[in-house]
């Protein structure tokens, strides 16, 4: 492209317009002063108090809207007319069972007293709409509050029926959750930030009216309908200098955006440049070829610059808000690392440096196409190039790029394995979750870009093993043999590999090891592609891109492989470590949440006049309610003192039920203690501890590791503290918490491996061990031996069949600490690979898109011609990964099913076992409902060892676990199509799923019944604790489906390869022998291989290929008898032609020259001697005319004889008897024989044959002639001809008839018997040789044989044999 | 100190443990030393610092607690910061960053 071409003119100018803009923002930003965003900040106020009130007008017209319309339902009028007291009408519970209501939405509807009738959503209490005077009157907005955890925004509509109100509806918006803890699965929800996200300011919303209207101007009141405030929201009033800031970082988005295009712009330029230079480019040019390098130098630069630019500039994450659907993507919470400063720093950004990678590795490959040698490998190393330099510096200077080049792709491979590890260890994500088919987005995202990388790296290396063959042949010497050439690159290959995998870790050794091979992978592919046609864009097929795919799939899980090898390693260090020194996450975060609740019970219920029992209450409550007590092996212990530290009051779980215990003699002690940590700590958060050492060591000897929490109220009553302890109930081994996974934070090894064992070791006896069975009671003396030393042991046990990762690391003198999880089996690795594979088969899938462009664009789709292979390994690859997939989407589906129907057969026992239990509690024919009044839930949910809720009238009234349901995440009242199920539709057992944010587990419920059978009492069973095991079976069972499928589809593709060879080769053979055939080549035979159809097929065209053969050498020889033929009767017809006017000149002459000597001797009367010598010469005359008659006679009978056999058949076929015709042949030569020299044996029978009787008779005297001329003159003639019939044949079915005679001359000698049927062949001197090539042709030609068998010195045989006709049989 | 008043997480993770717990407004998580890295530089740009005191350092066992009040500019109300360093072998090692909504 010219430089000034218009073109170019116009990419300058784009590039000029985006520079310029560019340089002008950043002076806008530069010279940006205060003073000229002064009053902004009122504009911007402005500007969201107008959004946010148009939100929430929105907001509230729509749940109006929704309430209203609800409100004059027919079912829910009908229902609520048709209400009895007491009753839920069923109509209006089914109808609410089936509405679809989004998961922050609910609805409700009310008798009008007002008593809940019927539900589907969340629960939320009752809010202030009902207590005013309107109610029922109109249509009502409020707010509703469960504490400080949940608020709503709720629309009342009051249903009418002929003008009076006879219930009213509710529909209840979430607008605020704050749940106690956050993590993947629960997530705080606020309105404000859902609203905010998009505004230039920052808001809070307060749901409730304000006390004070402090600035008018940032404050906005949310009204109901009838102007009383509701809600508040404050408009954070920016700082002149944020205002500044804010305003320049507007400014810098968009110069972000202007410089991100030009960037951008400039890289596209560079790249169209480099692509035509590439276009231009030939293999044999190395000027074309060094341009081509040269543009493509500056791409690399560019797509460099380019990515650091967009990191410098925060590109693109400044421009994501927090409610965008990409911001995930840029959330570093998920993944973030330092390498490359910022390469990684987030999903979005591991993605872009992918994507650019790819591009990188997409563009080197197409210069490396070019630098592939333009000749065979034997005739580059002969004809290699040479340049107008020195050799020596051109030696050198290839000789180093090439060693540079092939560094810098070892090095690439070794920083794109360590990325890859990384991606792992810089990532909360759990990539190796078994829960589904597919990974989540995030999780696939990952893959994709690591995919993406890890191509364009395999790209790149493959582009440099080219360059760097060419440069190495371009400038070899060419006195140096190649073998040492070969030698260099193996032993510097080989020691780089030596070298890099023994520098590290036998255990860090897969990393270097997967980059060596992916490095001479690529030089392998290198070697294949040398000879690609059309640039390679034929590979980009489904034959060759699935198997890559697998293989890039094979080589990116290896490489993740060694970065969660090394975070499960890590973090068993950490949990062993945390266990060493007592902190066990669980427990720690547990006791959190006790002290918490202690603190937010007595604050609200505590006064300075409160009573003992009213203390014993709430303090038991409290105490119950927590996540740990009742249902752990734990013993927790509750004191409150006062302001001076004076314990007041005890309470503990020795049993199943809290009481008030005794105060002990340690509790002041501890909490003096756990005071001073309180108030360094900044007295905020509850303090929560294991027990100091030096406490424990005072206390008891022997005594467990105990946790103590503490904090301070602030209640107006007398207790100030509250303090918590707990230890195992169980002083040497510990069943572990059953906090639920759904509770703790992310990222802590408990929340990871719900299998992990954890043990302390004392003098190597087991002290304390948490989690399954660690396995031995006593650590194993080599195990003690060798945790002597400083450095910690990994090791691989086994017990019980199952293999575990062992570590052991001595955390003081005596003690050690072992951490113990199970290692990953084999089909756990398939099914991980298969998750990885399905992320790169998209990739593959856009690769091939791209390819089947490139090719059609390059007019080679739709394919001339497709190989039959091809179709073959289409078809299998079709049909297996059609298959796998049908069988893996039903096999999910089965899975599931089969867990659920498992899940639920547990519960239902469960739930049976519980019923039981209270039935033997019942008294003679009571109700086991009523049972349960007077029964300690809590103390038969601990017997159970499960979690036990009850529900009366479809509301919950016990738990096991009331803190949940304090905390807004269990719903206090039963589902709607549960309440459904049991209370209307009188089952007696079901199902439903639940979930605390995005935790889904199920739960069953047991109707209780009364003597009608009506549902009175419902117990229910969650399986919130065992929710992670059943979760992890279920994912193992799918990871051996997937597993297995991941084999299906490589044992397909290798089968469907092996068949299409297997096909596809003998057909290839064949064809290269149908052209061979065509060519005349008939030697060749293909091998029979196999035993089917295509082995007939191979067998059939070799029978073929010798019946052409044969015909071939038919053809030739008639040929050559047709040109004999010709020839003869040329011959034949030029002789005869003088030879009659020759004959009769003679006898002319004869007859002349004896008129006159008659003459001359009737004249003279005398002889005189001069007649004497007219005498002599008339004799001598008249025996040289008679020689003369005589062999003009012969020559007219050999020129006869050759027109004989030249002429065209005349023959005419008539059945005749061959004995016949035979017996006139003997009769005709006794004739000329000697007598008795021709004896005959005729077959009894006929023997007809179709012939021509004086053709057959010519033969048969032909023979004779030939056997009487063969007999010497001292040997006594005896010729012997017979015939008989020969038995039917194959190819004769009727049979033969056959002729044979006999001499006993002299034979035929060896070198004579292949030219016997010859036409110009003859023994005898005066034969014309005709004879028997005469005979030969005329039996062939009946579809006869004639045959000999002769003796040299004895005599011959002649056989014929002609096929009997029909007439005959 | 300097991290939270110019809102440069550098002052803050040098040096660093190799896994930190963070906890911001309820979403706690365990992080690697990179990782922690950034999640608190973006935090700081999304609530970019207006101001920051130190109420009090406090040591217990090996451990140095560092609790402060942080103004920034995406509300009115401040938050309260508490960071806990460990002792390594020549200096204090960040172990643990919490920031909380939660008033004394």
């Amino acid at each position: 492209m010219p430089i000034f071409s218009s073109r170019s003119l116009l990419y300058w100018i784009v590039a000029g317009i985006l520079g310029s803009s560019a340089i002008v923002l950043v002076g806008m930003q530069e010279r940006l002063t205060s003073s000229e965003v002064a009053g902004r900040d009122t504009e911007q106020i402005a500007e969201v108090r107008t959004a946010v009130s148009t939100q929430y007008q929105a907001l509230r017209t729509d749940l109006i809207t929704r309430a209203e319309m609800l409100a004059r339902d027919s079912t829910i009028i009908q229902s609520l007319d048709a209400l009895r007291p007491g009753d839920r009408p069923r109509r209006l519970v089914d109808h609410l069972a089936q509405l679809n209501v989004h998961p922050r939405r609910a609805v409700e509807v009310y008798a009008p007293t007002p008593r809940l009738l019927g539900w589907t959503g969340f629960s939320m209490p009752l809010d202030q709409a009902p207590d005013q005077e309107a109610f029922l009157q109109d249509t009502q907005v409020a707010v509703a509050r469960r504490g400080d955890v949940q608020t709503a925004l709720v629309a009342w509509a009051p249903v009418r029926l002929d003008g009076r109100a006879i219930g009213a509806v509710r529909v209840m918006q979430q607008v605020y959750v704050d749940p106690p803890v956050q993590n993947r699965f629960i997530q705080a929800y606020r309105l404000s930030a859902e609203w905010g996200a998009p505004l230039p300011l920052p808001i809070s919303i307060t749901w409730e009216p304000p006390r004070t209207l402090a600035d008018s101007a940032t404050t906005l009141l949310l009204n109901d309908l009838h102007g009383a405030p509701l809600a508040h929201v404050r408009v954070v009033r920016p700082q002149p200098e944020q205002l500044l800031r804010m305003e320049r970082e507007r400014i810098g988005n968009v110069q972000g955006a202007a410089v991100g295009l030009l960037l951008v712009w400039l890289l596209g330029g560079l790249a169209y440049r480099f692509y035509h230079a590439w276009r231009r480019a030939c293999r044999s040019d190395l000027r074309s070829l060094a341009t081509a390098t040269g543009w493509m130098f500056g791409v690399a630069v560019g797509i460099v610059m380019l990515r650091y630019s967009a990191i410098g500039l925060d590109l693109p994450a400044r421009w994501m808000h927090a409610g965008s659907a990409a911001a995930p993507l840029f959330d570093p919470a998920h993944l973030a690392s330092g390498i490359g400063r910022g390469l990684m720093r987030s999903i979005g950004d591991l993605l872009i440096t992918g994507c650019l990678g790819a591009l990188l590795g997409g563009g080197l490959f197409m210069l490396g196409l070019r630098y592939r040698l333009p000749v065979p490998w034997r005739d580059a190393w002969t004809h290699r190039y040479t340049l107008p330099l020195s050799r020596r510096w051109v030696v050198l200077g290839t000789t180093i790029a090439s060693i540079v080049l092939v560094t810098l792709g070892l090095g690439s491979s070794l920083a794109v394995a360590h990325v890859v590890e990384h991606a792992v260890l810089d990532s909360t994500l759990n990539f190796f979750a078994r829960t589904g088919l597919l990974p989540n987005l995030l999780v696939f995202t990952v893959f994709s870009s690591l995919a993406l990388l890890l191509a364009g790296l395999f790209a790149s290396l493959v582009a440099l093993w080219w360059i760097a063959t060419r440069l190495v042949l371009l400038a070899w010497p060419a006195a140096y043999p190649p073998t040492i050439l070969g030698l260099i690159t193996l032993g510097s290959g080989g020691l780089a590999a030596v070298l890099l995998i023994i520098g590290f870790h036998p255990a860090d050794a897969v990393a270097p090891t997967v980059s060596i091979l992916l490095f001479l992978g690529a030089g392998g592919v290198a070697f294949v592609g040398r000879t690609w046609p059309h640039n390679g864009r034929s590979q980009l097929t489904i034959q060759r891109l699935l198997p890559a795919a697998i293989i890039l799939a094979t080589a990116l899980y290896a490489l993740l492989y060694v970065g969660m090898d090394a975070q499960r390693r890590s973090r068993m260090a950490e949990a062993a470590q945390s266990f060493a020194e007592g902190r066990n996450p669980r427990l720690l975060f547990a006791l959190q949440q006790i002290v918490e609740g202690v603190r937010t019970d007595l604050d609200r219920w505590q006064t300075p006049s409160i009573t003992a029992d009213s203390l014993d209450a709430i303090a038991t409550d409290a105490l119950r309610g927590s996540l740990l007590t009742s249902l752990s092996p734990y013993e927790s212990r509750l004191v409150l003192l006062d302001s001076l530290g004076t314990p007041q009051a005890q309470y503990a779980t020795p049993g199943v039920r809290p009481r008030r215990v005794q105060q002990m003699p340690e509790d002041e002690r501890i909490f003096r203690r756990m005071q001073t940590l309180y108030t360094l700590r900044g007295g905020t958060e509850p303090v929560v501890t294991p027990l100091p050492d030096d406490i424990r060591r005072d206390l008891r000897s022997g005594s467990a590791v105990e946790y103590v929490g503490l904090q301070r109220l602030r209640g107006p009553g007398p207790l100030h503290w509250a303090m918590v302890r707990i230890e195992p109930r169980a002083g040497i081994v510990g069943s572990g918490s059953d906090i639920p996974r759904v509770f703790l934070p992310d990222g802590s090894y408990s929340d990871l491996y719900a299998d992990l064992s954890l043990a302390v070791f004392t003098d190597g006896i087991l002290r304390r061990s948490q989690g399954p069975d660690v396995g031995v009671g006593r650590l194993p003396d080599d195990v003690r031996s060798r945790t002597t030393q400083a450095a910690p042991v990994w090791t691989r046990t086994t017990d019980r069949g199952a293999t575990y990762l062992t570590y052991y690391a001595r955390s003081s003198d005596n003690r050690v600490v072992v951490a113990r999880l199970p290692t990953i089996m084999p089909f756990d690795h398939l099914y991980y690979l298969f998750r990885i594979t399905v992320a790169v088969l998209v990739l593959a899938t856009l690769a091939y898109l791209v390819g089947a462009l490139m090719r059609y664009r390059a007019g080679l789709l739709p394919a001339p011609r497709v190989r039959f292979r091809d179709k073959v390994l289409n078809a299998f690859l079709g049909v297996g990964v059609a298959a796998a997939l049908a069988v893996g989407v039903l096999g999910v589906h089965v899975v599931e099913a089969e867990g659920d129907r498992g899940v639920e057969s547990q519960l239902a026992d469960a739930l049976a076992r519980i019923e039981e239990a209270l039935a033997l509690q019942a008294r003679s024919g009571e109700r086991i409902f009523r049972v349960v009044d007077r029964t300690d839930m809590n103390a038969l949910a601990v017997r159970m060892g499960t979690d036990l809720d009850v529900y009366e009238d479809g509301l919950l009234t016990e738990t096991s676990r009331p803190r949940l349901v304090r905390d807004g995440l269990v719903e206090p009242r039963l589902p709607m199509e549960v309440y459904q199920a049991l209370h209307l539709e009188n089952r007696r057992f079901t199902t439903a799923r639940r979930s605390i944010g995005s935790f889904t587990y199920r739960v069953g419920y047991r109707a209780l019944t009364d003597a009608e059978g009506r549902t009175r009492v419902v117990v229910a069973v969650p399986t919130l604790s065992e929710q992670e095991q059943l979760e992890e079976e279920q994912a193992r069972t799918l990871a051996y489906l997937f597993g297995a499928l991941l084999m299906l589809v490589v044992v397909v593709m290798g089968t469907a390869s092996l068949v299409a060879s297997a096909i596809a080769q003998p057909i290839a053979q064949l064809r290269e022998g149908l052209e061979a055939v065509g060519e005349g080549r008939f030697a060749r035979i293909l091998p029979v291989t196999t035993r089917d159809e295509i082995g007939e097929l191979v067998q059939t065209f070799n029978e073929m290929r010798a019946q052409l053969a044969q015909q071939r050498r038919k053809l030739a020889q008639q040929e050559r008898e047709l040109a004999w033929r010709e020839m003869a009767r040329q011959v034949a017809h030029e002789i005869k032609n003088p030879l009659t006017p020759m004959k009769l000149s003679i006898q002319h002459l004869k007859r002349a020259f004896q008129r006159r000597g008659e003459a001359t001797a009737n004249a003279s009367g005398s002889t005189s001697p001069q007649d004497a010598d007219d005498s002599q010469f008339a004799e001598l005359f008249t025996r040289i005319t008679d020689t003369l008659i005589d062999q003009i006679n012969t020559l007219t009978r050999i020129a006869n004889e050759f027109s004989s056999f030249a002429r065209l058949p005349t023959r005419v076929l008539e059945p005749l008897d061959v004995n016949e015709v035979s017996r006139e042949a003997v009769q005709l030569m006794r004739e000329e024989a000697p007598s008795n020299a021709i004896t005959a044996n005729w077959h009894e029978a006929p023997l007809v044959v179709e012939a021509d009787r004086e053709e057959l008779r010519r033969v048969c005297i032909n023979l004779l002639k030939n056997a009487l001329q063969a007999i010497p003159d001292d040997r006594t003639p005896n010729i012997h001809v017979a015939t008989m019939k020969q038995a039917p044949t194959a190819s004769h079915p009727q049979g033969c008839a056959e002729l044979t005679v006999r001499d006993n001359g002299t034979g035929i000698s060896t070198d004579e018997r292949d030219k016997i049927f010859q036409p110009n062949f003859s023994t005898k001197t005066s034969g014309t040789g005709l004879g028997l090539a005469i005979a030969h042709k005329t039996i062939t030609e009946l579809e006869g044989s004639i045959t000999f068998t002769t003796t040299e010195g004895v005599g011959t045989t002649f056989r014929i044999r002609l096929p009997l006709t029909q007439h005959e049989s | 100190m300097q991290a939270f008043e110019e809102g440069m997480p550098e002052a803050l993770f040098t040096p660093a443990a190799d896994r930190i717990d963070v906890s911001l407004l309820g979403s706690r998580s365990y992080y690697s030393q990179s990782q922690a890295f950034y999640v608190m530089r973006d935090y700081f740009r999304h609530h970019a610092p207006r101001s920051f005191s130190v109420d009090r350092t406090a040591h217990a066992d090996a451990s140095l607690f560092v609790m402060g009040t942080y103004h920034h500019a995406q509300a009115d109300a401040p938050v309260y910061v508490m960071v806990r360093f460990d002792e390594g072998s020549t200096t204090w090692v960040l172990h643990e960053v919490r920031i909380e909504t939660a008033s004394p």
